[in-house]
């Protein structure tokens, strides 16, 4: 870092750990948020061992 | 490739409401979350393409357990055999085959690095048509699956309310949920901030 020199907080270095863990976590919270949503409809339910 | 991947699940929880929908997002990015953990033990990489300069589809991806052809195969049955296990024989083939559906899409997309056998074992060619070379191309097709699946989402939300003598609110609710989804990972996924 040079001395005197402010980063634009704005700008922001992902680090190469950071990207899939981010995809993960922006994954599981659509399919919650889509999940929990979509269980208010009233859809024909898929009972275990029924093909219907 | 997220945001096309849940258009393409929205549209097929249309054709098969008795699926529940987080299972179909799920089943359909199946083989990037499989993908993460190998990523971040560097089992598989991913590699900026020569003369990329957008992130979105500039990258190189040596995926080569989870996205071989033979390796998607495998990945998207043991998804589907859970499937079967927990509902029926039929969601299990659903996710199944919704599972598989993005090694389709990812072939049309990725930039020939898709291996047939894990690891590429044999050193045999590497499949994708390479649609991530016209970035805007690409983008434009995934926001197409992303409004004609929750089109259809929401029709047959609708439907299956009216069938139960219900209203539209929560019809219409998720389904704007799931092209909100869509739309926001698409954004994030094309200016990089997904990575």
């Amino acid at each position: 870092m040079i001395i005197g020199f402010e980063p634009d907080p704005r700008v922001r270095r992902v680090r190469r750990w950071e990207s899939p863990v981010q995809f993960l976590i922006a994954l599981f919270l659509f399919v919650l948020i889509c999940g929990v949503i979509d269980a208010r409809i009233k859809w024909p339910k898929a009972r275990k061992g029924s093909e219907q | 490739m997220i945001a096309g991947h849940f258009g393409l699940a929205a549209a097929v929880k249309a054709r098969e409401p008795s699926t529940p929908l987080w299972a179909m997002m799920l089943a359909t990015a199946w083989l990037d979350v499989v993908f993460v953990p190998l990523f971040l033990t560097h089992v598989e990489t991913v590699e900026p393409a020569p003369g990329a300069t957008a992130s979105y589809g500039g990258g190189i991806i040596h995926a080569d357990y989870t996205h071989s052809l033979v390796g998607a195969v495998a990945l998207s049955a043991i998804l589907g055999a859970a499937g079967w296990a927990i509902w029926n024989r039929r969601v299990g083939i659903v996710l199944g085959l919704v599972a598989f559906s993005h090694w389709i899409l990812d072939l049309v997309v990725h930039r020939m690095d898709l291996p047939i056998l894990p690891g590429n074992a044999l050193d045999l060619p590497r499949l994708g048509f390479g649609l991530w070379q016209l970035p805007d191309v690409s983008a434009l097709v995934e926001l197409l699956l992303v409004l004609g699946g929750a089109w259809l989402y929401w029709r047959a939300a609708r439907a299956a309310e009216r069938a139960n003598s219900r209203g539209n609110r929560w019809a219409d609710i998720s389904a704007a949920a799931v092209l909100l989804s869509g739309l926001v990972v698409l954004g994030l996924d094309f200016t990089g901030i997904l990575g």
